[in-house]
């Protein structure tokens, strides 16, 4: 079966569980500390997240504080997307995670912020932008890779203002 | 002030009586301006507008990777400002890259009256297809500016690395004289808060001379953004600040990358 990454045809709709394409999925997700990935090509989706939450989203009241899970991974705690809210891009540019390739990144999943914590930099036409957080939070998902380009309004985390 | 510098030397007390600032840090020799107004822009303490003037770097920031190669006799500064400080809106305006672009070559435009004057996407300052200054600008999480500027004044290229030579140029080598290098940096720092004001006023009308100052109309150009390549022939630069291209006979504009090819 070929592996190649052309548009997936109704014919070969098998192709898209390909189990090896998932594990490749999944060993992305690790490399990025990612708590989700969403890919969609015409109708077809492939739709991963870490931490046994449905993946139907429904809007759900606030739940009471539930006790902590233990030892769990901080990127397998997402509640529920309605409990979360996303930290946006404020202008068009470019994504950068860190203040340089030889840092690590403002922030991660897991990591605690406050509303003045810079969570990344957005740079358009030559100026460098440290983007504010302006909610205060547990870090639930990165939703953007370092150097990617973001538009307008484009999510760029998701934070669970209630941890 | 060295005897040796007396007439290259900045004059603080000059730069403070006619420079729209409340403090100024001279240093004859810094690693890099840039790096010193980010250490104090992080601070609450500070008093601004705040410029970090050196006669020397030693390690000149420039965009990335890049060194600016600073030459005695040039200018090197960063200014450290928040906008509401010149009554500008706290909102993120990356047209005001563009502006600073603008002041430079309206402070240096009358000195050099027989020579074009004019931008190379998005904000460096060029003089017959040779660069006469660069910008940095830095938008802190607060709000605060740090915008490092290098611009060619009273240094030669002689003796610079031959890359340096072909794509550089400074004022004197333009003029065939010394200039004044405190009152070009007292007329850039007025350029500059007025083309801020201007920008912030009326940023269509400030914005389409965005277009009239870009040297690269009808030039081909390669933009490089988030690894992903476009080449297309310039056409010119939009009130916003995007960078025109037309790609394949479709008009297209670019917000953020680098510009990796100029033909």
């Amino acid at each position: 079966m070929s592996k190649m990454a052309g548009p997936p045809s109704k014919e070969k709709e098998g192709d898209i569980f390909d189990v090896k394409r998932i594990r490749r999925l999944v060993e992305l997700m690790n490399e990025h500390e990612l708590a989700e990935i969403d890919l969609r090509q015409a109708d077809q989706r492939i739709r991963l997240r870490k931490g046994g939450e449905p993946i139907i989203e429904v809007a759900r009241p606030a739940a009471p504080a539930a006790p902590a899970s233990g030892g769990a991974a901080p990127a397998a705690a997402p509640a529920s997307d309605a409990n979360l809210v996303e930290i946006k891009s404020p202008m068009i540019g470019t994504f950068y995670a860190s203040s340089s390739p030889e840092t690590p990144p403002f922030v991660k999943v897991g990591d605690h912020i406050g509303p003045t914590s810079t969570v990344c930099i957005i740079e358009a036409m030559k100026v460098f932008n440290e983007i504010p957080a302006e909610v205060s939070g547990l870090v639930v998902q990165v939703l953007v890779e370092n150097g990617a380009p973001v538009e307008f309004g484009q999510p760029l985390y998701k934070i669970d203002p209630n941890k | 002030m060295d005897g040796g510098q007396e007439n290259d030397a900045l004059d603080v007390v000059r730069l403070l009586a006619g420079a729209p600032l409340a403090q100024c840090e001279y240093y004859p020799t810094v690693g890099s301006t840039h790096d010193v107004a980010h250490e104090r822009a992080r601070s609450a303490d500070v008093e601004l507008p705040l410029l970090v003037v050196a006669d020397a770097q030693t390690a000149g920031r420039g965009r990335g990777q890049n060194q600016w190669w600073t030459g005695g006799g040039s200018l090197a500064f960063s200014l450290v400002f928040d906008p509401r400080d010149w009554q500008l809106a706290e909102v993120v305006q990356p047209q005001r890259s563009l502006a600073v672009g603008v002041a430079i070559a309206d402070t240096v435009a009358p000195l050099t009256p027989r020579h074009r004057v004019g931008l190379h996407w998005p904000n460096d300052v060029f003089v017959d297809e040779r660069k006469l200054g660069g910008v940095l600008v830095d938008v802190l999480a607060g709000g605060r500016h740090v915008i490092g500027i290098g611009l060619n004044v009273n240094n030669s290229f002689a003796g610079a690395p031959p890359e340096v030579v072909q794509r550089a140029i400074s004022l004197t080598e333009l003029t065939g004289r010394k200039l004044d290098r405190t009152g070009v940096l007292v007329e850039l720092l007025r350029q500059l808060q007025s083309a801020m004001r201007q920008s912030a006023a009326d940023p269509v009308g400030f914005g389409a001379r965005f277009d009239t100052l870009c040297l690269q109309v009808g030039r081909e150009l390669t933009i490089e953004t988030a690894g992903q390549r476009a080449t297309g022939v310039c056409a010119g630069i939009a009130p916003d600040g995007a960078l025109l291209l037309e790609v394949a006979g479709q008009l297209t504009r670019h917000y953020s990358g680098v510009l990796v090819h100029d033909r």
